[in-house]
């Protein structure tokens, strides 16, 4: 991986982790809210994904080919997933563990972002797996008794 | 057909040089990143941001045809170019590069087809957001060509292939229902939709 590959994940990261609070906070999934406050929440997002563009693309020029330190168009698209799909981890992990005091009992089991307007990431895959579970126990025990 | 799409090519390449300020918004635009990590950007918050359950189903289901159009338009490209190969222009012209010199196929124009499939894909479900990201795809085909990159006819088939991969990528879905809905529903179980 060179330079500009490493500068682009982070990049990546550090914008979809913004994107991921504004939208969180737009759409009052306190749940998965890094800050106490939606506003607040929201601002960072919008801050951090306006700061990490004009970092990037202030470092350099970025018009480089992929025969000459520039990244090739799967490697680019891999490197966006991977970005995402960490900020999904971290920002469910991190809000997981601050909001865990503060979140509000649950509602109902497999409504997804929906039931992170009251609870974190945890406790909804918590109530979900149970829910899952006594399901299938109920079938299993309609299927097998008598 | 021929001869007139580099007659626009070359009259639009030449206006590089007379406003600085041009020359530096298309160096930036043109780019390999601004505009599609923007484009993604926009899906990635769209998937997650929605008011209420209803609004969070529309803009989920479009954010899945925009992704899907997205990547078969790109494999539709690497199909074409198997079979067809046109020089780019600076390989033919006396022209002002504002970007490296690419060595694949100039048509159709990838760029361009990508741009135009995400927002073809959100036109049906978010029309006022589909239609500045209309304008943001049309920005950027045209930077390809004033960059001296791509013929205007490269960016007006890859346009025009990344709408009606959109198109029928939203047709099959509604085809397919209900896999999409039960989809969605394994990524609500897991907390991701």
């Amino acid at each position: 991986m060179n330079d500009l590959a490493r500068e682009y994940l982070a990049f990546v990261f550090l914008a979809a982790l913004g994107v991921l609070q504004a939208a969180a906070a737009y759409g009052g999934l306190e749940g998965l809210l890094l800050l106490p406050s939606r506003r607040a929440a929201g601002l960072l997002g919008l801050s951090l994904a306006v700061a990490s563009c004009i970092w990037f693309f202030a470092r350099g020029n970025r018009n480089l080919p992929d025969t000459n330190g520039g990244i090739a168009g799967a490697q680019q698209f891999g490197y966006f997933a991977v970005g995402c799909a960490a900020a999904v981890a971290v920002t469910y992990l991190l809000s997981s563990l601050l909001n865990a005091s503060r979140s509000r009992p649950p509602v109902h089991p497999g409504e997804g972002l929906e039931a992170l307007a009251g609870s974190t990431v945890l406790q909804a895959l918590g109530r979900n797996l149970a829910w899952s579970r006594e399901r299938w126990l109920t079938w299993m025990r309609k299927s097998f008794s008598g | 057909m021929a001869h007139l799409d580099a007659e626009v090519f070359l009259w639009l390449n030449g206006w590089v040089g007379r406003f600085a300020w041009v020359d530096v918004l298309m160096r930036l635009v043109v780019g390999d990143y601004l505009v599609p990590v923007l484009l993604s950007l926009v899906l990635f918050g769209l998937w997650f941001g929605a008011r209420d359950p209803q609004q969070r189903t529309r803009l989920q289901y479009a954010v899945a045809a925009a992704a899907i159009s997205l990547a078969l338009v790109n494999l539709w490209i690497s199909l074409i170019n198997d079979v067809y190969f046109r020089p780019r222009p600076f390989t033919q012209y006396e022209v002002d590069l504002l970007f490296y010199a690419p060595t694949d196929s100039s048509f159709p124009a990838n760029p361009a087809a990508i741009a135009f499939a995400v927002a073809a894909g959100l036109w049906g479900s978010v029309r006022r957001l589909g239609g500045v990201l209309f304008g943001v795809a049309a920005l950027y085909g045209f930077s390809r060509v004033y960059a001296g990159v791509a013929y205007p006819l490269d960016v007006v088939a890859g346009g025009l292939l990344g709408i009606v991969t959109a198109y029928l990528v939203r047709r099959a879905l509604a085809l397919l229902e209900p896999a999409p809905t039960y989809c969605l529903r394994l990524l609500r179980f897991l907390c991701l939709a």
